[in-house]
């Protein structure tokens, strides 16, 4: 385990020395923000709700997160790919494995940075109202726990190609595909879609954590999907052997 | 050699590797999905359904929940109290219905309606379709030239196997578990009850749909004709005369009309007798259906021009009256009908009467036997007429109470039972309310109050200490004179309620609280002389006696939805020492005055200047308890004592049933054998009658004695009149409060449902709304809180990357020397 | 083949798609050795140098290091190797220090000891004065010490360089040869080349590779005697305008000894010169002197031809 913490270090700091950390994160904060207090077509003013809850930034959270992390993963393989760096981080004593874990490790600490900086929307609510915050606690762990999964995705994209565009355009449609095609999917095959098909879906599954509901079932279902990008990730990365 | 294959095996092991990884996913999910670890970091665990709710979920098969919310709610709807914030509701209710869902696994399914094709409407006319309730917002919408408000609906029916329920209007999410949870076990209970009276649902539903097809029939010939009159112009038949052309419909449709409609009496006599006397609510529907045969028959012989006797109306628009009126009549059967599908399971709640309490009920026997009246009027004839008037009077009364009992209980669905003062409590009445009783309570009620309280079963008692009339009439003191008005009563009552609940801790005082501020007004009615003519005159004062409470335990299911109550001369009710104290009881203050209120002992002057000024130049002592609901093991206040032997009721010898009731030594026996020295039990107490005063027959009729009569004197005449007098002081101290009931009477409703109420919901205590409110803020600090937080975010990003940026150069170059 | 064999690389078969990038290469590498691959560009160095640090698996064939096989080992082979892989790829926007503390963390060593053997190593490559430096800035030349510092860092057993040198300049170039060669002296070396005087200059011992097999294997010595037996002469002659090239060519070749002459190029100044070459299977330098002189023409030029790498495929795929 320790490698994998040493190599997310690296990734982390590698993150937060470029550039890209910062655009992405401001995108993603003043995103948020805005559709915290405007909501989606700036009509639903969050003073006018009178309500202290931060409900509206868990509910638009996962969509700007679904958009900013593939920009953040994007570079992970791709990038030591294109450059040959590869090459020497998979010949230290590491497992693939190991690699692909670090290197989602490494985005994590993005993610909970970027998380971090919107406390500001709590701290805002809380000092006009008393929120419940059980509830935000829940709606923060959604996030994390759906951001995470939307990162396993992105270095999955990142391991199948050299290009940080393409990696980043396939992270965002595999983002979008799961947060907002699933339902729209099964609604065109079935009329009432069976619930257990239901459940496929990233909405219906987040839906209780931004409630502040934390269910077994649904922390199961996205640490599910994070492990099986994490182990796709692996196979694309050993591919390499047999190329 | 092995190593030839290195290349495949890499390959096929990792896609072999990763195919049982998703396998095991898949089957780990899978396996997940009938789990129920949920962990609610709520604060008030609003999202954790209570084991009743979900045992309540799993024990129904199959339910389908419609659920209509509008596309889009307003922001705040209008209501007494001011507007009230939508915002977030829906997404509540629909999170709650979705816990019920998970809780039900997969046997409870929500349908959403949607505005859908044009012949099945929008989602608001799909709701009042479906017997929800719409409301407005507080903005019109301008259409064109029209002001409009726009419906809505939030709300959702419940269906299991053959029955049904309604949750019409969901508003306050603080509920919507007590709400849900009461439907589902209500549906359980309904169809397992509706098994067992298969046969009364069958034939009351013979009966409505013959009242129906019936009614389908005549409204259908009474429309084809509107039709026609479109195209009035061609048809040169008949006239232009649409009352005259509908006449002459009907008469081509009689042979249908009657083939339709023929049969209701044949139901009304065979099915209808047999349902009839099973419960009220069969009664009901019979009465309703019998009474629409009748104008069925009327409207028949209008039809065929047989009853144009003398002084009626030309048939032509008979005819038309009662086409509408038969259309009203269908609707009472409808209503009837519905009652009646819904009162299997419903239990019945007892009222305990005698005492001048509000009885909602008839009086088992007439004021006076028929035969008596008879023997009276052959020695005097003036004594005949007094005793017939009283007679009539008494009537009255009768039907007033029978009437409000039937508008505000069984149409509503409410079983309500009549408990006679020296009457034992039956087993199926599940509830006792004692409401606003004016005379003491006798020892054998006392008791009987006891010991219902100690076998669980909910006792609400109503207090009223006063009785305020701001105008009174008076008999005349000299007979023939005009009756007196005066101004000045504040009555205390007789009451003995103060006493009866010392007995279980809860201390029900006789002060009158007052406001100075959160008061409802008062109407008085008086006369006015303009001219030498007489006007009635109603003129409304903000009264002090008359405080509105807005301080409820929101937490409690009785006050849920409740926004304020007047509470009309009401008095307080406080927890003594050792029960507030004594942790195995829980006491919750349901409802509380203002801070600006008043205690004071009574009686107060009570003219509404005068009293104002008072209550405000007097300093304010609030807020008190104006309502008490206690719960926990209660003891017996007659432990160690004799009990109570049940009173011989005078026997009536015309009425051989009472002969039965006489009370004997064995049933003495098993009363001591049953007696309870304690129990856990739940008592609410409300220190006011919520502005509804009983109408007694012994409170208004005072002093009726047929022995009196005997001899004609000038007291019995004056007596009379005073009598006369007793009725309209009833009806003037109503109706000074009478504006006020609405919100009063949603109350009352609670009390009744949480008395009758399944003994799972008492668990269920609200958890407040999960929606909190937001301070008030101006503009300008909503202004600067948004730009704050929206730049302040990203700005310290940027700036830990700068700082961040900063310090590994420093270090970079400390590092190349 | 000896038990002192620190890396034996056994019929390695490699391919990409249909293409066959190895076929068959075997070769040994003793401990303390420094083994030279040679090759030019797209010979199969690069990938067998992969496959000797498990970034890629052989087709067939094993390679055994220190006795354990690569193959099923990786991660302890890994731990014993240092490997420069070609065109030395590193982290561009990290510091020198950083890098380097990263790779001996990600090498399992505890940071005390990181920074300890960060320090020795920065000495012995010269980085010292380049540490804060971010990589991305750093001149080529440095580039490649970083990476050989990365390489060298844990102390491996076996130190694995694909063309240490290609790209550098000439002074840095012989900087980085004198730091291999001091290397060589406790580590199992394995470096690439299609520079021969590389290999001369630092190499115990030169395996070839070309088309992806092994066409000679042994020490320097070894190799240029067997390319040596096959002598290249370059003769120059002075001529007259009337003399014909051709009866120069066929002069020569009646020279005793000589088995090919072929006439190369001529030129004027400073005075015309007919220039030959000439094969010979031993050493006729005598007798060729002996006939020129013999016809009465001057000898202008006579030497042996260098053995560069080209001559020496050239030698080795006609040997072969």
């Amino acid at each position: 385990m320790k490698p994998v913490w040493i190599l997310a270090r690296r990734e982390m700091a590698a993150t937060f020395d470029s550039p890209i950390a910062y655009i992405a994160g401001t995108l993603f904060l003043v995103a948020t923000g805005l559709l915290f207090f405007f909501g989606l077509g700036g009509t639903d003013d969050f003073f006018a709700g009178r309500e202290a809850t931060v409900r509206p930034l868990f509910d638009y959270a996962p969509w700007v997160l679904a958009v900013i992390l593939p920009a953040v993963t994007m570079r992970l393989l791709a990038e030591e790919k294109r450059q040959g760096t590869l090459e020497l981080l998979v010949t230290l004593p590491v497992t693939d494995l190991q690699i692909v874990l670090g290197k989602l490790l490494g985005a994590v600490g993005f993610l909970v940075v970027a998380l971090a900086m919107t406390l500001v929307l709590p701290a805002l609510v809380l000092s006009i109202g008393h929120p419940d915050i059980g509830a935000i606690v829940g709606g923060y762990v959604g996030l994390l726990l759906i951001g995470t999964t939307f990162l396993a995705l992105g270095v999955m994209a990142s391991t199948w190609t050299q290009n940080q565009i393409v990696a980043f355009i396939v992270g965002l449609m595999l983002c979008m595909f799961f947060w907002t095609a699933t339902d729209a999917l099964l609604r065109l095959v079935f009329d009432q879609p069976p619930p257990a098909l239901a459940l496929l879906s990233f909405q219906s599954q987040f839906a209780d954590f931004a409630r502040g509901v934390i269910d077994l079932r649904s922390v199961l279902y996205f640490l599910s999907v994070t492990t099986l990008a994490v182990l796709a990730s692996t196979y694309a990365l050993r591919s390499r052997h047999w190329q | 050699m092995a190593e030839t294959k290195n290349k495949s095996n890499g390959r096929v092991d990792g896609l072999v590797m990763l195919g049982a990884a998703i396998g095991v996913a898949v089957l780990v999910n899978a396996l997940a999905v009938s789990t129920a670890v949920r962990l609610d970091l709520t604060e008030q665990q609003v999202h954790t359904l209570s084991e009743a709710s979900v045992t309540a979920a799993r024990a129904l098969d199959d339910v389908t929940v419609t659920v209509f919310i509008s596309r889009k709610l307003p922001e705040t709807i209008p209501t007494p109290q001011g507007k009230v914030p939508l915002k977030g509701i829906d997404r509540a209710f629909r999170d709650k219905l979705a816990e019920y869902a998970r809780a039900a696994g997969g046997h409870l399914k929500l349908v959403y309606a949607e505005d859908g094709s044009p012949g099945v409407g929008t989602i608001e006319e799909q709701g009042e379709a479906a017997k929800l309730e719409t409301f407005s917002s507080t903005e019109a919408q301008v259409t064109g030239s029209t002001l409009k408000f726009q419906k809505y609906v939030l709300g959702a029916t419940f269906h299991y196997k053959t029955v049904s329920e309604v949750l019409p209007k969901a508003l306050s999410p603080g509920f919507y578990e007590f709400e849900m949870t009461q439907i589902l076990l209500r549906l359980k209970e309904k169809y397992e009850q509706s098994q067992l009276m298969k046969e009364p649902l069958a034939q009351g539903k013979a009966i409505f749909d013959g009242v129906k097809r019936c009614n389908e029939a005549v409204q259908q010939a009474a429309k084809v004709e509107e039709a026609k009159e479109q195209d009035a112009g061609l048809s040169l038949k008949g006239g232009n005369d649409p009352n005259q052309k509908r006449l002459n419909a009907m008469q081509a449709a009689a042979a249908d009309l009657d083939k339709a409609c023929a049969p209701i009496s044949g139901l009304v006599a065979g099915d209808g007798a047999k349902l009839k006397g099973k419960n009220r609510f069969g009664d009901h529907l019979v009465d309703n259906a019998a009474e629409f045969d009748k104008a069925w028959q009327e409207l028949k012989r209008a039809t065929s021009g047989q009853a144009s006797a003398e002084g009626q109306p030309p048939p032509a628009i008979m005819v038309q009256q009662l086409a509408l009126m038969l259309d009203q009549l269908f609707h009472e059967v409808d209503r009837a009908h519905q009652t009646l599908t819904d009162s299997p399971g419903r239990k019945a709640i007892g009222f305990l009467c005698g005492h001048d309490e509000f009885c909602p009920f008839a009086e088992a026997s007439p004021l006076v036997d028929p035969s008596v009246a008879a023997m009276l009027g052959q020695n005097n004839p003036m004594m005949k007429q007094i005793v017939q008037a009283a007679a009539q009077i008494s009537q009255a009364i009768d039907e007033t109470n029978a009437k409000i009992g039937d508008n505000l209980f069984t149409k509503r669905g409410y079983a309500i039972r009549r408990i006679g003062p020296d009457e034992a409590i039956p087993d199926d009445v599940a509830a006792l309310i004692v409401y606003a009783p004016r005379k003491p309570l006798g020892e054998y009620a006392r008791y009987q109050l006891d010991q219902a309280l100690l076998a669980g079963k909910p006792v609400v008692v109503l207090a009223q200490a006063w009785q305020v009339a701001l105008l009174n009439m008076q008999a005349p003191e000299d007979l023939g004179n005009e009756m007196r008005t005066d101004w000045s009563a504040m009555v205390a009552t007789a009451g003995n309620l103060d006493e009866v609940l010392k007995a279980y801790g809860v201390e029900l005082s006789k002060d009158p609280i007052l406001d100075s501020k959160h008061v409802e007004t008062v109407r008085v009615t008086g006369l006015v002389n303009k001219g030498g003519l007489q006007f009635q005159t109603q003129q409304d004062f903000p009264y002090a006696l008359i405080p509105v409470a807005s301080d409820f335990d929101r937490t409690h299911a009785l006050t849920r939805s409740i926004t304020s109550l007047s509470l009309p001369y009401t008095t307080s009710v406080e927890p003594s020492k050792e029960l507030a104290a004594n942790e195995a009881f829980e006491v919750s203050r349901v409802i509380r005055s203002s801070t600006s209120s008043l205690r004071k002992p009574g009686p107060v002057a009570v003219v509404p200047q005068t009293l104002k000024q008072w209550v405000l130049d007097t300093p304010p002592n609030g807020p008190h308890t104006l309502a008490l609901a206690v719960s926990g093991p209660f003891k017996s206040a007659f432990a160690g004592r004799e009990i109570p032997k049940r009173p011989a009721q005078a026997v009536d010898p015309k009425d051989p049933a009472s002969a039965g009731q006489k009370p004997t030594d064995a049933e003495y026996e098993l009363a001591k054998r049953a007696f309870k020295a304690e129990g856990k039990g739940k008592l609410l107490v409300i220190a006011s009658n919520l502005g509804i005063e009983g109408l007694s027959r012994s409170d208004v009729l005072a002093g009726f004695d047929l022995g009196k009569f005997q001899q004609f004197s000038p007291d019995s005449i004056k007596a009379f009149t005073q009598w006369q007098a007793n009725f309209q002081n009833w009806q003037i101290r109503i109706g000074q409060v009478s504006h006020l009931l609405n919100e009063n009477l949603q109350f009352l409703s609670n009390i009744l449902d949480w008395a009758s109420a399944h003994e799972a919901l008492v668990a269920i205590r609200s958890k407040g709304d999960a929606r909190r409110p937001m301070d008030d803020l101006d503009p300008d600090k909503q202004k600067s809180l948004r730009l704050a937080a929206l730049i302040g975010s990203p700005l310290l990003l940027i700036l830990l990357g700068l700082v961040r940026w900063r310090l590994r150069l420093a270090r970079n170059r400390s590092l190349n020397v | 083949m000896t038990s002192a064999a620190m890396i034996q690389v056994r019929d390695l078969v490699k391919t990409y798609g249909d293409k066959n990038a190895l076929n068959g290469v075997s070769f040994d590498a003793r401990a303390g050795e420094i083994l030279g691959l040679l090759g030019p560009n797209g010979a199969g160095k690069s990938t067998t140098m992969k496959i000797l640090t498990t970034y890629l698996s052989a087709t067939s064939g094993s390679v055994t290091v220190d006795g354990m096989d690569a193959a099923a080992n990786p991660l302890a082979v890994r731990a014993m190797l240092g490997y420069l892989p070609e065109s030395t790829p590193l982290y561009s926007d990290m510091a020198v220090y950083d890098y380097l503390l990263w790779c001996g963390e990600m090498r399992g060593l505890a940071r005390a000891d990181v920074r300890k053997r960060m320090a020795e190593v920065a000495r012995v490559v010269g980085l010292e004065n380049v540490m804060g430096q971010v990589i991305g800035t750093l001149s080529k030349g440095y580039k490649q010490r970083v990476g050989l510092a990365q390489a060298m860092l844990h102390n491996p057993k076996i130190l694995i360089l694909d063309e240490p040198t290609s790209g550098l300049d000439p002074n840095q170039i012989i900087e980085i040869r004198n730091l291999i060669r001091s290397l060589g002296q406790n580590h199992t070396l394995i470096l690439s080349s299609h520079n021969l005087a590389e290999v001369r200059q630092i190499c115990d011992r030169v395996v070839i590779i070309h088309q992806g097999a092994v066409v000679a294997d042994g020490t320097l010595d070894e190799l240029e005697g067997r390319v040596a037996s096959r002598h290249h002469l370059i003769v120059g002659v002075q001529t007259t305008p009337q003399q014909d090239a051709e009866a120069l060519r066929t002069l020569l070749a009646q020279t005793p000894g000589a088995v090919r002459v072929s006439f190369s190029h001529s030129s004027q100044a400073p005075v015309p010169t007919a220039f030959f070459d000439v094969e010979a299977d031993t050493d006729i330098r005598t007798a060729l002197f002996e006939r020129i002189r013999g016809a009465d023409l001057t000898l202008l030029e006579l030497r042996r031809k260098s053995l560069d790498l080209e001559g020496i495929f050239q030698s080795l795929t006609q040997s072969v």
